[in-house]
């Protein structure tokens, strides 16, 4: 098994690189990708004395102080129950914006390896993203339980969560890689992810439901990340007859999967194009 | 076709972008200014074979660098093609990736990963890459408790563990202590042995000459001379006493300096000295008008630009000289200097007139290749006088007989 890129050599003819090659490079890298994926995640939290805990922590209580409040200010009748149905929004979207706040950062973090040894550029907003994997698996654990003691009604549905966190990682991975290849260029990009991200979780329904904002569905229902919660929603029971999924939420998730599509091809010219030469502007 | 690393007409282009903010330029770019593109590289042909050691020499700016992440896969060329066989390992910065809040260990499975080589790998050599970097008891500590000294020995040694089939030395030996850097210079020789190519890229003529077999001089991107060593580094020395100090020398309208050279220890023409030669510097000058007091002067420089030594002769008696007359003057020295590149400039000139009537020679450049372990300015030849003190020491019985600094031998 190999995992080196650099293993049999290599030609350079111009600065573009060839689709074969760099998807076999990628290919190989998956040994490097999970290492350092491994590694950032247990650095990031091995000085905190409780450490992984933070993982799981941090959403949770995101999520509970939303759903206090909200509780109190307004009442929404949700099924799931409302804290569930936050806590449900809530995940996949810290999910979501914490790793595209970190990725779209990472070519140019990553700067000071990738300037000395080749491997293709695309492994390092990947590696953010499967970081902040190894934080959601047990957060995900946490809110099935907390599901299960809230009375939330799923059954099957629960299955959704497969294709949930599929397309949760394809949309992650997909925005992580172009605005990681963009900042490199512009490197603005990080101060518009951070000024896009708390008015984005404003239009991202995670505090309310879809129903209670009327004909501004028309719009939300474009925001990537809405058919992404939607469909994590759905596996907490949402589905069932009394929850309240909008009779619109396939075509809320079909929006979502095409955005997830659209993104990651159009990494692809992206990274074909700068993959050997990001490290000239680093 | 066996060349295992080889570059055919090979340049690079970088577009600057100045301080403006990169989004912004980046607009202005489209607006047609393209005069700011530069090539770092052009042109560039290189073949290296498996088992040879290949040095690449010029000065800051040169594109050495730019050279080196093609050759490290890290950018590609604009135009021409770069081919590498084998599995690289750079040793442009050791200890790359390292994160100081890892142990030694943690470390060096990252890291062996980063560079290619797989777990089974990086487990069987572990006990190699220890031995190496001799941090064995601190294996498990992290590395931000290292000393540097540590940190760079446990970054070499799995660097070189990777088993490369081309290894990628830039300056990369400048630092750790001098026993170290003699291990380091011994394992290249030993994977070079092996079959592996090894490049490298240093300000440190004495580590070029000892390393390679083959240099290539690379001068504003341009390639200037590729073969024996020692040829590119007197050619090194001379392109850069040509830009030091004022290499050109300065004009006078009373004395013209028709030539100045080194000779060296065999009497031929040679910028190459060792220390302890007999070195003799030879300038040849012509008065164009007449003079009562004619006066010579001679400087040696380091590369750096510290004065080593000068002198001149004023105020001994060498005139008058009539106009057209041309003399020789020699300054002959031993050469009592420590490894390194030096230059050397005459001057000739009457201390009596006033203005302009000081003639100063080109620069000439030249190395000494010195003893080793000899460091500083001069090499002053100390006498080491070592002996085993008998009896207690505490007692004050056998006290250590200092030795008389001049005494020689």
């Amino acid at each position: 098994m190999s995992s080196a890129v650099t293993h049999a050599g290599f030609e350079l003819e111009g600065e573009r690189s060839h689709l074969l090659p760099l998807l076999r490079d990628i290919w190989d890298s998956r040994t490097l990708i999970r290492t350092l994926a491994r590694k950032d995640f247990y650095v990031k939290y091995r000085r905190a004395s409780i450490g992984v805990l933070w993982a799981v922590g941090l959403p949770f209580i995101q999520a509970a102080v939303l759903s206090l409040i909200f509780s109190k200010i307004v009442r929404f009748h949700t099924v799931p129950p409302y804290s569930v149905f936050v806590f449900a929004g809530m995940m996949p979207w810290s999910f979501f914006s914490g790793s595209i706040n970190q990725a779209v950062t990472s070519i140019v973090d990553g700067s000071g390896i990738a300037t000395k040894v080749y491997f293709p550029r695309a492994v390092l907003p990947v590696v953010n993203v499967l970081s902040g994997f190894h934080g959601y698996v047990p957060a995900m654990g946490v809110l099935v339980l907390f599901a299960a003691v809230m009375h939330a009604h799923f059954g099957v549905a629960l299955l959704l969560l497969i294709p949930a966190t599929l397309l949760m990682l394809v949309l992650t991975l997909g925005f992580s890689l172009v605005l990681a290849a963009m900042h490199v260029y512009f490197r603005d990009m990080k101060y518009i992810v951070a000024a896009i991200t708390f008015p984005w979780l404003w239009a991202s329904a995670v505090m309310y439901p879809l129903r209670s904002v009327g004909s501004l569905v028309r719009y939300i229902q474009y925001n990537p990340v809405v058919g992404m919660i939607e469909l994590y929603r759905a596996a907490f029971g949402g589905w069932h007859p009394a929850g309240n999924i909008v009779p619109g939420t396939g075509k809320l998730v079909l929006i979502s999967v095409i955005w997830a599509a659209a993104l990651t091809l159009l990494a692809f010219p992206l990274y074909l194009r700068y993959d050997r030469v990001f490290c000239d502007l680093l | 076709m066996t060349a295992s690393v080889s570059l055919k007409g090979v340049g690079k282009r970088y577009v600057k972008y100045d301080d403006i903010p990169l989004l912004i330029s980046r607009f202005r770019m489209r607006a047609g200014n393209k005069r700011s593109a530069f090539w770092a590289l052009r042109d560039i042909d290189l073949e290296v074979e498996p088992g040879e050691s290949f040095g690449v020499i010029g000065r800051n700016g040169s594109g050495k660098s730019t050279m080196f992440r093609m050759l490290a896969g890290v950018t590609a060329p604009t135009e021409g093609t770069v081919r590498v066989r084998g599995r690289v390992a750079p040793l442009i910065s050791v200890g790359i990736g390292f994160h100081p809040e890892l142990t030694g260990r943690e470390n060096v499975y990252v890291n062996g990963i980063i560079l290619g080589m797989t777990r089974q790998e990086i487990d069987k050599r572990f006990d190699m890459i220890l031995d190496f970097a001799e941090v064995h008891e601190f294996i498990d500590t992290p590395v931000k408790f290292y000393s540097s000294g540590m940190f760079v020995r446990l970054g070499f040694a799995v660097a070189v563990a990777a088993d490369p089939e081309v290894l990628l030395v830039d300056e990369v030996l400048a630092v750790g202590d001098l026993a170290f850097q003699l291990r380091c210079y011994d394992r290249m020789e030993e994977i070079r042995r092996e079959g592996a190519t090894v490049l490298v890229v240093s300000h440190n003529m004495n580590a070029i000459r000892r390393l390679c077999q083959r240099t290539m001089v690379i001068h504003d991107g341009k390639h200037v001379f590729t073969g024996e060593t020692d040829e590119a580094v007197s050619l090194y020395n001379d392109i850069l006493g040509n830009l030091n100090l004022a290499g050109t020398g300065e004009q006078s309208s009373h004395v013209e300096i028709l030539d100045f050279s080194i000779i060296g220890a065999r009497g031929k023409v040679s910028s190459h000295v060792e220390t302890g030669d007999e070195l003799t510097f030879r300038m040849d000058v012509r008065f164009r008008e007449a003079s009562d007091d004619p006066a010579f002067g001679f400087r040696i420089h380091k590369d750096t630009g510290q004065e080593v030594y000068s002198e001149n002769t004023m105020l001994r008696q060498y005139g008058p000289v009539k106009a057209g007359e041309s003399m020789r003057i020699e300054f002959r020295i031993r050469a009592a200097l420590p490894t390194s590149s030096y230059i050397a400039k005459a001057m000739a000139f009457n201390h009596k007139s006033e203005g302009n009537l000081r003639a100063v020679s080109e620069s000439i450049s030249f190395f000494v290749s010195g003893r080793p372990f000899v460091k500083g300015t001069a090499d002053l030849a100390a006498v080491f006088d070592v002996e085993r003190l008998e009896g207690d020491p505490t007692t004050g019985n056998g006290q250590a007989q200092v030795p008389q600094p001049f005494s020689g031998d």
